[in-house]
């Protein structure tokens, strides 16, 4: 079966006074029907300009999306008209933002937006939709809510809304763009299980961009770590946890404090800074910060290899080794 | 390296700390139709070394807790005794010198550092607001040193803060707490901001620094992770009150109260094999407003093991095992 989403040497680079920024630089990846994939990388790895660009919301200028295809559900998105566009966001893909204060409109009641979605693409009666969508996203009642404004309602509710309009029109696929990073801890749990269960029942497929490797732990299958605009290291979620293949991955796992190991005296940080997407080099972006770095990771930015059998993919010109070595200095 | 001396007197002695803000309503006469109770009937104390976790969501009170202890607050009621003087009754003259021993880090390294100043200006403030060092050659030194202190390289100095990356930004504010060689700092989500791999680097630059001058530290943050790794003693507050206070393992081995084990459940783990083994279910409901709270205990309507008296009645903190706080009538 074809993969519901594959997207194929994305790039999208932005120009800037200090010179362009290659924010994406060739990504490829494939999303299954149905499955959760977790895009990983801290600020700047370009997690969320690669996710933004598959529903070509860059702004241009200064951004510009340089090269690639994305096929969802076998059309390619790059290649259709702006109108055309339009009904395939927030019509067969959904989309969730980090802050839900500033992705609704403060001045339309919630109610307003929800059918608003769903006069421009599907429903005939929105108003009574409106009412299942929220009761489905578990908010009490739903007739009252309707009529109030996003400031009067909290930040989980609010979050709420934005999956019940990504789902109004019956999505195949849902972006969530670190969903639950504004949101407090008990908030946060809620509108995860919300959203992880909704998506499972329903066979959405939901790409989830977060930096949280716990909230990526719980919920995906399959796990693309970015870094510097490239990912890095790709895989089943067991598999890359279980054994990490690139050194960047290892050492993102090891420097986070964990609930459910003993206490370490030291963290383990990974030193420097993160990179200057201005000034990249030819070869491999996290070398100045790696502890496995040799004089080959000069040469050339890795490309993205198998590591085994199972899909397990990493871009380390040492990968075969770094298992090893970490055994070694562990 | 960790565990204080047990028997120093307390650096600080928070005492029923309360701090109310009015609702107000009109344009022209305002008037107050209620109060937020922010942080209400506060107790704890920070022993000389140590570090104290503040921990809670947004709105529990616990940045309040902290800017009262700086006095960038007035508290409504209570007592806040700094190695034993109070610091609510004291002249705005008499503070200033306590001022100096104790320092603040915030949470975002982008707005907390003036943009039009450069880095090297922005640590010397200090010094000069409070006269410690008149000489502008040897602010200068001072100031490399501490960057240097801090991991920075000490030409940062002529940098403008928007020349820097967020863990660099935090050195600076960091730097910047140092300037005046406080005792106590108080970090208020100092890390949270930051990605990652830099946060476990100012973790631990933190950690050296605590040992290396000898500090003390209120560590407020929400991130349960982040303080068990840095924390002696942890407070965990919910709706304007410490809802259980212990020692940091105690606290996260044999959590006692609903809402900590909430909370504790709440974080997932970085291992997908844990994860799928573990069953989940998030608590119920959000927390309520404090114009409003619930009656008896504040966290009755969430709580997975509340009974009838919990609505009617507030329970106090008491001590049920050595150390040990907490406030709930259905542990024991």
């Amino acid at each position: 079966m074809l993969p519901l989403l594959q997207v194929m040497d994305l790039h999208t680079e932005f120009r800037t006074g200090a010179g362009i920024v290659r924010a994406v630089d060739g990504i490829s990846y494939t999303v299954d029907q149905g499955e959760t994939v977790a895009i990983v990388g801290e600020s700047g790895s370009g997690k969320s300009v690669g996710a933004l660009s598959i529903l070509r919301l860059i702004p241009d200028p200064p951004g510009r999306i340089t090269r690639g295809e994305v096929l969802f559900a076998g059309r390619d998105l790059m290649k259709l008209s702006d109108a055309q566009m339009r009904e395939v966001r927030g019509g067969d893909i959904g989309m969730i933002f980090q802050e839900p204060m500033t992705s609704l409109n403060p001045v339309l009641t919630v109610g307003r937006q929800i059918t608003e979605t769903l006069e421009q693409h599907c429903r005939a009666d929105p108003a009574k939709r409106a009412i299942e969508l929220l009761s489905l996203v578990g908010i009490a009642d739903p007739a009252r809510r309707l009529k109030q404004y996003p400031h009067e309602l909290s930040g989980g509710m609010r979050q709420r809304i934005m999956i019940a309009i990504a789902l109004s029109c019956d999505p195949k696929l849902i972006i969530a763009d670190e969903p639950t990073t504004a949101l407090d801890a008990t908030i946060q749990a809620q509108i995860l299980e919300l959203m992880n269960g909704l998506t499972r029942r329903l066979n959405v497929a939901l790409i989830i961009i977060t930096h949280n490797l716990g909230v990526v732990a719980r919920y995906a299958n399959r796990v693309n770590v970015m870094y510097a605009g490239r990912i890095v290291e790709s895989g089943r979620a067991a598999a890359i946890y279980a054994q990490p293949r690139h050194p960047y991955t290892m050492a993102l796992l090891r420097s986070v404090p964990r609930l459910d190991r003993p206490r370490r005296a030291r963290l383990d940080p990974i030193d420097g800074q993160p990179p200057d997407l201005t000034h990249l080099d030819s070869g491999c972006a996290f070398r100045p910060r790696c502890r496995f770095a040799t004089e080959a990771c000069a040469v050339a930015r890795p490309r993205l290899t198998s590591a085994d059998d199972a899909g397990h993919l990493t871009a380390c010109v040492r990968s075969h080794e770094v298992g090893a070595l970490v055994g070694a200095t562990a | 390296m960790r565990a204080p001396a047990e028997s120093s007197a307390p650096l600080l002695e928070v005492r029923g700390l309360r701090k109310l803000f009015p609702v107000t309503e009109g344009i022209l006469v305002r008037r107050a139709i209620g109060e937020v109770r922010a942080v209400d009937g506060v107790t704890f104390t920070i022993r000389r070394g140590e570090t104290l976790g503040l921990v809670g969501e947004s709105g529990c009170g616990k940045t309040t807790t902290g800017r009262c202890i700086l006095l960038l607050e007035r508290p409504t009621a209570g007592e806040i005794l700094y190695d034993g003087i109070d610091l609510t009754k004291l002249k705005h003259s008499e503070l200033t010198p306590l001022r100096r021993r104790i320092q603040v880090i915030f949470q975002d390294p982008y707005s907390s550092l003036n943009p039009r100043m450069k880095v090297g200006d922005i640590i010397a403030e200090p010094m000069k607001v409070h006269a410690v060092e008149h000489d502008a050659r040897r602010r200068a030194t001072r100031v490399r040193e501490l960057l240097s202190i801090c991991g920075l390289n000490p030409n940062f100095a002529d940098r403008y803060p928007h020349e820097m990356s967020g863990g660099q930004r935090q050195r600076v504010g960091i730097a910047r707490a140092l300037a005046l060689n406080p005792e106590f700092i108080i970090c208020d989500e100092a890390v949270s901001a930051l990605d990652v791999s830099i946060q476990a680097q100012i973790i631990n630059l933190l950690e050296d620094l605590r040992e290396r001058f000898e500090l003390t530290y209120l560590f407020i943050a929400h991130d349960l992770s982040v303080v068990r790794h840095l924390c002696q003693r942890v407070a965990v507050m919910y709706l304007g009150r410490i809802v259980e206070f212990a020692d940091c393992d105690e606290l996260f081995e044999h959590a006692l109260h609903p809402y900590t084990r909430v909370l504790l459940d709440a974080v997932p783990v970085p291992d997908p094999r844990i994860e799928a083994s573990r069953s989940f279910r998030p608590v119920k409901g959000e927390v309520p407003s404090p114009i409003n709270p619930p009656s008896g205990c504040v966290f009755h309507p969430r709580c997975p093991i509340a009974v009838a008296r919990c609505g009617r009645t507030r329970p106090e903190l008491r001590e049920v095992r050595p150390g040990h706080w907490v406030a709930c009538s259905e542990v024991n």
